[in-house]
């Protein structure tokens, strides 16, 4: 995840100016978080509404935030929180953290407007990535997209360095073989 | 049976969004936070005056000799709601603006 300012620049902001540093933060994040909740929701409007609760939320708590973690791991595990929560308002699949149960087939995807369909290959992958368990799906994501270290991933997703790095890669191998045995 | 490569395929995605959605969204995200700051400080204030029209009422009822026992319940009120997180303020809040009886 490309980031441009410091946590603490923006906490200091949001102290003494709690407009100027909310824009500062919304400018840092709103792109990363929408693309880490679009790849859960995958609809555009459903992401669009679970990024709004996101960013109010963030906005609401923001003094209860523990700086025991990196801020981008407490934003990003709200985010995953309002996107689970986006699905099941919905009753799409139910991507739940709790729940082993493979995802359905990633035939939601079909419905959105906001769906480029000519990159056959990207189609794929992410048909791929949404077969997978709710657990390797999310580690996935959030290594390969977002590049967060697995200590930043154990945090958003509430699961050890290791389990996170063992999803990773349970993940990785998974798609090399969809990827590979599907057209 | 092809070889897959991640390298090959890289991080590109499907999915689009509207034009300037970006922009438009983080005045959107502002306006949201600005209104529901606003909505959640007129609830507020409605459930005091209406816990205060209520206080009053009772202790009109009841008669002045208990009126001191009543100020400190009123008071506990008060700071028990202060005392309750922002999402449980909002729920009572919004409980209490729909009961018709409260509003009589």
């Amino acid at each position: 995840m490309t980031r441009f300012l410091s946590d603490k620049n923006i906490l200091d902001t949001i102290g003494r100016d709690s407009e100027a540093g909310f824009r500062m933060l919304l400018k840092d994040y709103k792109e990363a978080v929408y693309w880490h909740i679009r790849r859960i929701t995958v609809a555009h409007h459903d992401a669009e509404d679970a990024l709004q609760e996101t960013f109010i939320r963030v906005f609401k708590n923001i003094d209860k935030f523990k700086k025991d973690m990196p801020l981008a791991a407490w934003i990003f595990r709200i985010a995953t929180n309002e996107a689970i929560r986006q699905c099941q308002r919905h009753k799409k699949v139910a991507f739940s953290l709790d729940d082993e149960a493979q995802t359905e087939d990633a035939g939601r995807m079909i419905a959105d407007e906001y769906f480029d369909y000519s990159d056959l290959e990207a189609v794929k992958l992410q048909k791929a990535i949404h077969k997978l368990p709710p657990k390797q799906q999310l580690a996935f994501n959030l290594r390969y997209y977002d590049e967060f270290d697995y200590a930043t991933i154990a945090r958003i997703s509430d699961t050890s360095a290791a389990s996170a790095k063992a999803n990773y890669h349970a993940a990785k191998e998974k798609i090399i073989h969809y990827m590979n045995t599907h057209d | 049976m092809s070889d897959f490569n991640f390298d090959k395929t890289g991080k590109k995605m499907p999915y689009r969004v509207p034009d300037n959605f970006f922009d438009d969204v983080e005045n959107k995200i502002i306006a949201n936070a600005h209104s529901r700051q606003r909505r959640h400080r007129g609830l507020t204030l409605a459930f005091r005056l209406t816990a205060v029209a209520a206080t009053l009422a009772i202790l009109l009822a009841v008669g002045s000799h208990s009126m001191s026992s009543h100020k400190t319940d009123f008071i506990e009120i008060l700071q028990a709601f202060d005392n309750l997180s922002d999402a449980d303020q909002t729920y009572l809040l919004e409980i209490y603006q729909d009961d018709i009886f409260m509003h009589e």
